[in-house]
């Protein structure tokens, strides 16, 4: 009693150690990640102020590429470019007139971030929430592979002792021949 | 009056599953058959009873009874028949209501056809289902009241409205024009399209569906029954659920399609990977069951499973009523955010001590060893049913986990912990998705060829030849018709492997018996699919997916979008099409809206082949754009129109071309044959009525 309540107690210390492992490597990831974005990144320059642009140039098809990748403020979740509302027709007008002044796409979704927050992008632009964002799905992934894996090598050593039991369950169905004689021997058992 | 009828049958219902939960555990413990009985007529009465409460509401939707503050919240006098009818789920109070009763229905149902088969896991199902029932008949009287009413009262500053459930002391009735003038409002001009209108109740089917597995597993989990009884029973409900949801799901696409107006028909909007996720984990179950079925393997696993599909819909439904994430659909913040919350986290963590209790005492252990390593190589065994199911199953989970963690993980948590708040739009979907939907086809297109036990890479590659060359010719006729991206390429190769290898298994399942019992096609083909509806049936399904993974990868990866303004008269080309502008009209349509229509005319190659008219709607303050859409097989013509000015001097349009967007409607119509084929009950002639003529004859030999 005493060894199995010991036990247990060894597999919480290791189970809450791996949990750490694992948050530790998760911390790392997106600060790595966070470092490299951040790095990346280009200074953003802004045009003089007060001066009028000729907007007459830029295509809607210029101005939806970039809204694309924005996110309406008002309507949560329906993407800039396609949003009937009085509120995204003015953004997509400010895009629009950012083009004219020159401004490549990233200064733009730069600069709505800049004054809305994140909210505004698909993916965060902010380097820790971005790599939080897209780091994390990856880790589970890699976490619930390596537990798998794991658990088929446990298994293979388990039954090491214990295979000649289990021989007489293997079936080789997909054979053409078997498969056919099987289903003969089913259709005669039913008919 | 009609008030006062559903009050009270609402009320009866509620203790009726209050008493159904508790006579039903009781019954249980003490073995009483007794109680067990009494719970088992309580339980089936909630739904008489929720019946009638609808009715009533429909009564009142149906003749106006704008006292009634639902009715007044959904439709005024304009609203045509057919939309006071769905109004009962327009918003949230009167969906609530409808979900309780669609809810009720199938459990009774669920406790009347499984009540002798399945005799001694009834107190329990009878229990949770009831408990499940209770809680939601619960909401609806305790915090959703939607027979609450108007009332005037006199106070010392005039007369005053009020809302409530009873009337108020010295209250009066207001009249019929003030509430018809004053408080009646629309339906959602939004959730008037057809798909809206089937789309909630198919989703609430399914949903409320995924009740009856769950009270089956906890029923087995608490009574310790844990034989495949409880799989055998629940299979059924579980595909018929299935079905339900993937038909919402599909509607929704459809009507976004339709009303929403950006060329799309999937947004990867939280609320429709709310109903999404629980269809991940569900599809999962549906593969993993047969593993503890054929092998009586992954016992605690399917246990999660079916917990965990449950929980994703008690979480969906949290999330989408109580205004956790907002967008088009989440109708209303409503007091019921809280209850709901601590109704999904005790469900979940009960379930979960449960399984955690039964599988600590040794009482799920497998009754075969899952994979034999010994012989002929691991590489056999790697490719045996066995491991690729499981692979299938960590796939639909990972699936689960990354579109879990972008609508709901990741935003609430940077809000919770960062301060923060943001949107995890469709480029995230994108880029974690893509891969785990590839490793699901691949796994479609091996995992039917693969044995049980072993599979040998000779076989394997043996029975992959027939669909390997009808994939290579599909991917010539491809790159002929000029497709030269290698990605798209790719995963037109795996998907239509899929849809080959279901194919293939069909022929060759009918091409057996006709050989060897000289049947002709059709024959051999009706006979394989009666003989094992869920196999065939399946692979109906399989070639359903084939077809709706074609057409997503065309209209994702090849989408075309074009804004121009145009003059009237003038023409636009843009792809294979040329559009010209012909007329602008303005109307008041009957309830109200205000529309702008344009006429436009799309030719091919110089012929005309559709007149469209795009419309832009105007509510008092909601704008909507109807599509005009000329849909071949081959592609949709998608014309929205955007923007006009001068009565339509100049118009606005955005055109999309969707190719083969059509292939999700027609995949999807595969498809639900498909699931129709595997569900459709098999006749019951299976190996045991050899048993009865030998106990009858010893019987008789004994008499």
């Amino acid at each position: 009693m005493k060894m199995a309540t010991n036990q247990r107690i060894a597999g919480i210390r290791w189970g809450a150690r791996l949990c750490a492992r694992i948050v530790i490597v998760w911390a790392f990831c997106i600060w790595v990640v966070q470092l490299s974005i951040a790095s990346a990144q280009e200074p953003i320059t802004t045009p003089e102020p007060g001066a009028v642009v000729d907007t007459s140039a830029v295509s809607d098809d210029a101005v939806n590429a970039v809204a694309a990748s924005l996110y309406c403020p008002v309507c949560e979740n329906i993407p800039l470019d396609v949003c009937p509302t009085e509120a995204c027709i003015q953004w997509r007008e400010e895009i629009r007139i950012q083009l004219a002044e020159g401004q490549s796409e990233q200064q733009i979704i730069t600069n709505f971030v800049d004054r809305y927050g994140d909210r505004v992008v698909g993916v965060p632009e902010d380097p820790l929430l971005r790599g939080l964002s897209l780091i994390t799905p990856w880790l589970i992934g890699a976490v619930v592979l390596v537990a798998g894996v794991s658990i088929l090598i446990r298994w293979r050593r388990g039954q090491r002792g214990t295979l000649a039991t289990t021989t007489g369950t293997v079936s080789t169905l997909d054979d053409e021949a078997s498969y056919r004689a099987r289903l003969e021997s089913d259709l005669i058992k039913r008919r | 009056m009609l008030a006062e009828i559903g009050l009270v049958t609402i009320f009866l219902a509620f203790v009726a599953a209050v008493y159904a939960t508790g006579a039903a555990v009781l019954g249980g413990q003490r073995g009483s058959e007794r109680l067990v009985i009494s719970a088992r007529n309580a339980a089936i009465a909630v739904f008489p009873l929720l019946l009638i409460a609808t009715a009533a509401m429909l009564i009142a939707l149906i003749q106006q009874q704008y006292q009634l503050t639902y009715v007044a919240s959904v439709t005024d006098p304009a609203t045509p028949l057919f939309y006071r009818i769905t109004a009962l789920w327009g918003a949230q109070k009167g969906s609530l209501l409808f979900w309780s009763v669609l809810m009720s229905a199938f459990t009774a149902a669920a406790i009347a056809m499984n009540w002798r088969s399945n005799h001694r896991l009834m107190p329990y199902v009878i229990a949770y289902s009831s408990a499940v029932m209770a809680f939601f008949i619960g909401l609806v009287f305790f915090f959703e009241h939607p027979f609450d009413r108007w009332w005037w009262v006199n106070s010392p500053e005039g007369i005053r409205a009020i809302e409530s459930m009873f009337i108020p002391a010295g209250a009066i009735t207001p009249p019929y024009e003030w509430l018809a003038t004053e408080k009646a409002h629309g339906l959602n001009p939004l959730l008037r399209h057809f798909g809206m209108i089937i789309h909630p109740p198919m989703l609430y089917l399914g949903f409320v569906g995924f009740t009856i597995p769950f009270a089956f597993a906890m029923a087995a989990l608490a009574s310790g029954d844990l034989s495949t009884n409880w799989i055998k029973a629940t299979r059924r409900w579980t595909l018929i659920s299935w079905i339900f949801l993937t038909l919402g799901l599909i509607l929704g696409g459809r009507w976004a399609y339709d009303v929403l107006g950006w060329g799309g028909y999937w947004g990867w909007d939280p609320v429709e990977n709310a109903a999404f996720l629980p269809w991940l984990i569900g599809t999962a179950f549906l593969h993993s069951v047969m593993m503890q079925e054929k092998r009586g393997i992954l016992k605690v696993w399917n246990m999660f499973l079916v917990i965990g599909t449950f929980s994703a819909v008690m979480f969906g439904t949290f999330a989408t009523r109580s205004g956790l994430i907002d967008s088009v659909h989440a109708f209303a913040r409503s007091p019921v955010g809280m209850p709901m919350f601590l109704f999904w986290a005790a469900i979940t963590l009960i379930s979960i001590g449960l399984i955690l209790y039964r599988w600590n005492r040794g009482e799920l252990k497998d009754e075969h060893q899952y994979f034999d390593f010994s012989q002929r190589g691991n590489l056999k065994v790697l490719f045996s049913r066995e491991v690729l199911f499981v692979f299938n199953n960590i796939v639909f989970v990972a699936l689960f986990v990354v579109i879990f963690w972008g609508s709901f993980g990741a935003p609430v948590i940077t809000e919770l912990f960062l301060g923060e708040e943001i949107t995890l739009g469709s480029q995230y979907f994108l880029q974690v998705t893509p891969p785990l939907f590839a490793v699901m086809y691949i796994l479609m297109g091996i995992a039917p060829l693969s044995a049980w036990g072993v599979t040998s890479m000779v076989r394997l590659g043996r029975s992959l030849v027939v669909p390997l060359i009808l994939t290579a010719v599909f991917m010539i006729v491809f790159v002929l018709g000029g497709m030269a991206s290698p990605l798209a390429l790719f995963a037109y190769f795996i998907v239509s492997l899929a849809g080959f290898v279901a194919l293939y298994e069909i022929y060759r399942g009918a091409a057996a018996r006709r050989t060897s019992l000289n049947e002709d096609w059709l024959t051999a083909l009706r006979a394989v699919f009666g003989r094992n509806r869920r196999r065939y049936g399946g692979y109906i399904v399989h070639l359903g997916v084939t077809v709706v993974g074609i057409g997503v990868i065309g209209s994702t990866m090849f989408q075309q979008e074009t804004t121009r303004t145009l003059g009237r008269g003038e023409v636009m080309d843009f792809g294979n099409y040329s559009m010209r502008y012909d007329h602008f009209t303005e109307a008041i349509a009957e309830d109200g809206r205000q529309m702008e229509i344009a006429d436009v005319t799309v030719f091919q190659q110089g012929q005309e082949v559709a007149r469209l008219r795009p419309r832009f709607d105007v509510y008092p303050d909601m704008p909507m754009t109807i599509a005009g859409a000329h849909s071949t097989l081959e592609a949709d013509y998608y014309v929205l129109l955007s923007g006009w000015v001068e009565q339509g001097r100049l118009a606005t349009f955005k055109v999309y071309i969707n190719p083969l967007v059509n292939l999700i409607w027609w995949g999807s119509l595969i498809l639900m044959l498909g699931t129709f084929i595997a569900a459709w009950p098999a006749q019951q002639v299976e190996y045991t009525p050899a048993r009865a003529p030998v106990a009858a004859r010893r019987q008789e030999a004994s008499a």
